[in-house]
């Protein structure tokens, strides 16, 4: 193929297994307003090549930002104030613009929510597709033209030669997030981050799509980081879960294991709210209050206010002061309950957080 | 009702009313948009002959893709936009014919829940003074009153008087979708259509709305309409369920008989489109090829062949009606006897294969 002779870096990626990306303790916050609390708050998470890796949570909760700020593309006023983004090697928080430019759309491809809004308008989907190899893999002209319409087809949008000279208005939703896809493959990136990439389709499209992002990540080995509310497309797609909740992960496994048998009480919750099954009087099961609640605490577990559990577990006084760490609780899994591990560490981060 | 409501909540029931007759009847309702540009006859199809009935005091969900005519339903039922044709009747009264004083009191027992918050309430306006708009406008109540009547209605729905004083901006999008459902029981509706009412929610915020209407239903014994493209939302709402493909009405059935003996084939995609954690990826997505196509050339014969897996050319040729397929079970499907043998001998010749022995079974 045409990617692999321009691309020195295929070489040395990581292969299937091993770490692609690392996150180690990032925090993202408003430097301007010192009183806001950190939007997130020391993230913890790995994604190996090769892999799904879902981000599942309330809006809020902080999955969006911790994409954003792999691709250093936070919103002005936020800043990723400490920790480290590793890929391939390399600190992403300690980059230049340079290799920034070189990472975006290159090695990392992403997927947003609104394809439509994403497409530049006054542009043919055409050169869209084709500009992150051009501009990261230096395929001319006409090479560009030809692999374009070969990915158009790859990506299921009948006629590509026609649609290649159309202008992004001009399709439906669905064939919008194709052409996304087409150019977010376009450069052969190593990490797809797809943030919330169905949520604005139908759900018989929405199924069509997540099943060429499936096959597509399997045919060329491509790590994801998928980003979403919706729990059967994390039980379709992904590989791990990671669940969170107010700007930290409060459990993470592998999708089946968190999924079937989960230990916090909030994935819990989440599990049983997207069952939508009524109880025997015809109730919902719904988690109380809002999600806002956890930013107005100061110290113990930020989930405590909606939690059923803690006061069932007679943990009311440990749960109020102190918040539990992320921690294992068996070979695969890791929760940060003290309901789940009541031996286990605490985190000392709104300690250190207070005036 | 309680003893403070000023507003008398018979008001639009006529007591002459057979209360066994349907509560809405709406009989071959056609709305067509004229496109600008194109010769006289060009427009969009976006509802094409639809017919349903509610009875008191049920939940009809109303699914299918967007663009499909759900929407367009609901504003056409509202008088929010004039019908091409057809007849609807909401407790024996023609909605279609009215006009002026009888048809500002008809607003008042119909009311319409829009699926974005946001754009549903005024930014400039405190929630109180939204939700007081409607309440003035019909002319009940001296100001005290209708601070009192909104205030109450708050707390119906689970929102704390602080609210009152509260602009959009400064609520989350549940506390909205809360406010606005509000706004649409302050008049005392007798029909309220829920456009996608949970489609902008977490899934969190989700049960809990879906909770609070069920319960402000059976509170207010009111009659649903229920529009979502989501079936698990349908399945937990709705009495009975029609499903619509490019305006016009596939299939109708109780809810529990929809969900274990989907007819039409395209029910059975949506179906296994919406459950993906039960389905997988694979069976899902090969249930339905292509995309939707546009109301504005709808293709000939059934309007589901281009995208069915089990067409065949009679598909294409035959303008097909609903049928009869069981109690209070219509399907607009020709062949939805033969799709179960067509998916069992499917299943024991292997996936390869799938195509021919499908229309072998098609033919026989």
């Amino acid at each position: 193929m045409i990617m692999e002779k321009s691309n020195s870096a295929a070489k040395t990626n990581p292969r299937p297994g091993e770490p692609l990306l690392e996150i180690n303790n990032l925090q993202v916050s408003l430097p301007d307003a010192p009183h806001v609390k950190p939007i997130i708050d020391g993230i913890n998470l790995r994604i190996n090549a090769g892999e799904v890796v879902a981000l599942v949570g309330e809006s809020g909760s902080g999955k969006s930002m911790t994409a954003l700020s792999l691709m250093q593309l936070l919103p002005t006023g936020l800043k990723a104030t400490s920790g480290k983004i590793i890929f391939d090697g390399e600190d992403i928080l300690a980059m230049s613009q340079r290799q920034l430019n070189h990472l975006r759309g290159g090695r990392i491809a992403m997927l947003f929510q609104q394809p439509q809004a994403m497409l530049d308008p006054t542009s043919r989907v055409g050169t869209q597709v084709a500009e992150p190899m051009r501009i990261h893999r230096n395929v001319d002209r006409t090479a560009a033209k030809a692999r374009v319409l070969e990915l158009l087809g790859e990506v299921g949008i009948p006629d590509p030669s026609a649609r290649a000279d159309c202008f992004s208005y001009e399709l439906s939703g669905g064939m919008a997030q194709r052409v996304m896809i087409a150019a977010a493959l376009s450069a052969n990136p190593e990490l797809l981050i797809a943030d919330e990439p169905t949520t604005a389709l139908d759900v018989t499209v929405q199924a069509q799509i997540l099943k060429l992002l499936d096959d597509e990540r399997r045919k060329r080995k491509l790590a994801v980081l998928l980003i979403t509310h919706d729990l059967s497309i994390v039980s379709a797609l992904a590989d791990r879960v990671a669940v969170m909740y107010s700007g930290r992960i409060v459990e993470e496994g592998p999708t089946q294991r968190i999924l079937n048998s989960p230990q916090h009480p909030y994935t819990k919750a989440l599990i049983q709210c997207s069952l939508l099954k009524a109880d025997k009087d015809g109730n919902l099961f719904s988690i109380p209050g809002g999600a806002a609640q956890a930013r107005d605490l100061d110290e113990g577990c930020r989930f405590l206010p909606r939690c059923v559990t803690a006061a069932s577990a007679n943990l009311q006084e440990r749960c109020t002061h102190l918040e539990p760490a992320l921690d294992s609780y068996n070979d695969c899994c890791k929760a940060r309950c003290w309901a789940v591990k009541p031996d286990g560490a605490h985190s000392g981060a709104h300690e250190a957080r207070r005036p | 009702m309680t003893s403070y409501d000023p507003i008398e909540r018979n008001l639009s029931r006529d007591k002459g009313t057979d209360p066994t007759a349907p509560f809405v009847v709406v009989n071959d309702l056609v709305k067509h948009y004229p496109v600008p540009g194109f010769p006289r006859g060009r427009s969009v199809k976006s509802v094409d002959g639809v017919s349903f009935v509610i009875k008191e005091g049920e939940v009809l969900g109303l699914v299918g893709e967007s663009g499909c005519g759900k929407s367009t339903i609901a504003r056409v039922l509202m008088r929010l936009t004039p019908p091409t044709s057809g007849v609807a009747t909401v407790d024996a009264r023609n909605v279609f014919a009215m006009k002026g004083e009888e048809l500002r009191r008809m607003r008042r027992t119909m009311q319409l829940v829009f699926q974005d918050p946001f754009a549903a309430l005024d930014p400039r306006m405190t929630i109180g003074e939204s939700m007081e708009v409607p309440l003035a406008q019909h002319g009940i109540g001296h100001a005290r009153e209708r601070r009192d009547l909104v205030l109450r209605m708050l707390n119906d729905v689970g929102l704390d008087a602080s609210f009152y004083g509260r602009y959009p901006k400064q609520c989350s999008g549940g506390q909205l979708q809360r406010v606005v459902i509000g706004r649409a029981l302050l008049l005392k509706p007798w029909f309220l259509v829920c456009d996608e009412p949970t489609s902008a929610l977490d899934a969190s915020m989700r049960t809990q709305i879906l909770n609070l209407l069920m319960d402000l239903k059976r509170r207010f014994s009111l009659t649903i309409l229920m529009i979502s493209h989501d079936l698990r939302v349908m399945r937990y709402m709705c009495d009975r369920i029609a499903v619509m493909y490019l305006g016009q009405i596939v299939e109708v059935a109780e809810r529990d008989e929809l969900f274990e003996h989907p007819r039409h084939p395209y029910t059975r995609a949506l179906i296994a489109s919406s459950m993906l954690e039960e389905t997988g990826l694979n069976s899902s997505a090969g249930l339905l090829k292509g995309e939707a196509p546009s109301p504005l050339n709808p293709p000939s014969g059934c309007r589901f062949h281009t995208r069915c897996i089990y067409a065949r050319q009679a598909c294409s040729e035959n303008v097909q009606d609903l049928l009869q397929a069981g109690d209070g079970h219509s399907v607009r499907c020709q062949f939805w006897e033969h799709l179960d043998d067509v998916s069992q001998q499917t299943a024991r010749s292997g996936d390869d294969a799938s195509r021919e022995p499908m229309a072998r079974a098609m033919s026989a």
